[in-house]
């Protein structure tokens, strides 16, 4: 019997093959498969270490089944993070360079000549479209440009399973061709075909480069002044330090420069404090890097009250979480979750000052919480009170 | 196209069960995600979301490659190897910045002026200055070099 995804088409007539479908169109020897298996083993490693730090970015956002995060090392979302976003800038490049060694494919004659190539064409659809939708999309969110209509966060962790999905399925089926184009006994070429191949991926080299340097500024500070095309520059803002939310966009200003202003510590033994009240507690400073999802990352001197300190003085029990909740009224990010290692972390702080001076009402004036290897969405600004849950 | 593929022939071997596997679980991972997608609601915006995930993809394939291919032949026509590869490497550069570059000139910019802090256009301007003087200089030299060595040839 015969298997039902082998049923042959009607292929269209060959006088239908006109223009990049004619037999000869695409000349380079670049087309080959050798070519597209280099160019796709680098782009799978790019992809790799994107979904890799990706799962780890939305797993530190959303904890499964409560485990607690280490709070060490204190750079280690500011790294992964930073490396998501180079390797998915560095996708780019690589993506067009695959998509530019297979191309002819897309006209190979017949189009179809069975159900199995219909669904092999589908498949590389979804492949091509799950990549480039992860690259647009997350690109347009690092300059937080939103045309579209679905939930940035929920759409991009999506489409990458989608895409993870797509590529084990395209490993499986092209693995003959990938063995036979990489693989020890790999048949000879022409060496004219070695070199146009080695000069292409040359190229494909330099675009990489290219790209990094005027990007990766945003988070490796000595190459700001390359990053001409990085959507952030980590030394400029207020006090030096860039702003992911600004407290007009939070509806915060009133509230927060209101000066009957006091964060309320929740637990066994409430207290309410007064900005006077928290700068009569013991200080500490801590130099801690704001590590945006969005890719860029700066350092900070900050200082304050630790927050295992005001969770002493509310007489929270050893190993507490807690809730840290912002003045702002709605947002995704109005509040926070505290595990315990970063509830009991000395670098964890209730921060009052930055470089020295009080903290500008963009960075959470009159109080916000700063803590290591957390992402900056989670360093709630404006605090207005503490939960010890 | 893919003979010897994951269902066809009656071989078990190790290598092709593996195969099969391998696709079996690609397949049901897509299957799960686009059913995520598909069932999320105003989260993953479905319609919004099938646009964007097929917009890019004809895009390229109706506009930058078929630029890209009438570029390549232009240079294949009117430069000689070495020099026109060093071209096309160099406008290659360029177009990938010039792509990367252009979300940063279109954007509607933010409130939030630590958002797009750059002057964009010119930072762009700059870095593909940068890159085809480089490409200019190099396919000079490459094409002098090539000239000098045919003359010796011929000579």
């Amino acid at each position: 019997m015969r298997n039902p995804i082998d049923l042959p088409l009607t292929p269209p007539p060959d006088t239908s093959r006109v223009g990049p479908f004619r037999e000869g169109f695409f000349r380079s020897p670049v087309h080959r498969p050798r070519t597209a298996a280099v160019v796709g083993r680098a782009l799978g490693l790019a992809l790799l270490v994107c979904l890799v730090t990706g799962v780890f970015s939305h797993f530190v956002q959303h904890p499964p089944g409560g485990q607690a995060w280490p709070s060490r090392p204190v750079q280690l979302y500011r790294v992964t993070q930073g490396l998501h976003v180079a390797a998915g800038i560095a996708v780019i490049p690589l993506l067009l360079a695959k998509l530019w060694v297979v191309y002819p494919r897309l006209f190979g004659w017949p189009p179809f000549r069975t159900v199995r190539d219909v669904a092999e064409r589908l498949s590389v659809l979804v492949l091509i479209g799950a990549a480039s939708f992860e690259v647009v999309s997350g690109l347009l969110n690092t300059l937080q440009w939103y045309p579209w209509a679905f939930f940035f966060p929920a759409a991009h962790y999506e489409v990458a399973w989608l895409l993870l999905g797509a590529v084990l399925l395209h490993l499986a089926v092209k693995w003959p061709v990938i063995a036979a184009a990489l693989g020890r006994h790999r048949a000879a070429e022409p060496r004219e075909d070695a070199l146009s191949r080695r000069r292409f991926l040359w190229g494909v080299t330099g675009a990489v480069g290219a790209v990094t340097v005027a990007t990766v500024g945003q988070t490796v500070a000595p190459l700001e002044r390359l990053a001409v095309l990085a959507p952030r520059r980590p030394s400029v803002g207020p006090q030096g330090l860039p702003v992911n939310r600004t407290s007009r966009q939070a509806h915060v200003e009133r509230a927060a420069l209101d000066p009957g202003w006091r964060l309320e510590v929740r637990g066994p033994r409430p207290a309410s404090l007064t900005l006077e009240e928290l700068r009569a507690l013991p200080q500490h400073a801590a130099t801690l890097p704001i590590a945006c999802v969005e890719g860029w990352s700066a350092s900070g001197r900050w200082s304050g009250v630790r927050l295992r300190d005001l969770l002493e003085l509310v007489g929270a029990p050893a190993g507490a979480e807690v809730r840290a909740v912002s003045l702002e009224r709605e947002g995704n990010y109005r509040e926070s979750l505290v595990q315990r290692h970063h509830a009991a972390d000395p670098l964890t702080l209730v921060a009052l000052d930055l470089e020295g001076e009080p903290l500008h009402l963009e960075h959470g004036f009159p109080a916000r919480l700063i803590a290591p290897n957390r992402p900056g969405v989670l360093q709630t600004k404006w605090l207005a009170r503490l939960e010890v849950l | 196209m893919t003979r010897g593929g994951p269902s066809t022939g009656s071989g078990a071997s190790p290598a092709r069960v593996a195969r099969l596997l391998l696709g079996c679980t690609g397949v049901c991972v897509m299957v799960a995600a686009a059913w995520s997608v598909g069932t999320g609601g105003a989260l993953t915006a479905p319609g919004s979301l099938v646009k964007w995930l097929v917009g890019p993809v004809l895009v390229h394939d109706l506009v930058i490659a078929p630029t890209a291919c009438a570029v390549a032949a232009a240079a294949h026509r009117l430069l000689p190897q070495p020099t026109r590869v060093v071209v096309q490497a160099g406008l290659g550069v360029a177009a990938v910045l010039a792509l990367v570059g252009l979300p940063l000139l279109l954007a509607p910019g933010s409130s939030n002026p630590t958002v797009l802090p750059r002057d964009y256009p010119r930072g762009l301007a700059a870095a593909l200055a940068l890159v085809l003087g480089v490409t200019v200089l190099t396919a000079f030299v490459v094409e002098v070099n090539r000239r000098a060595a045919r003359r010796r040839r011929n000579g």
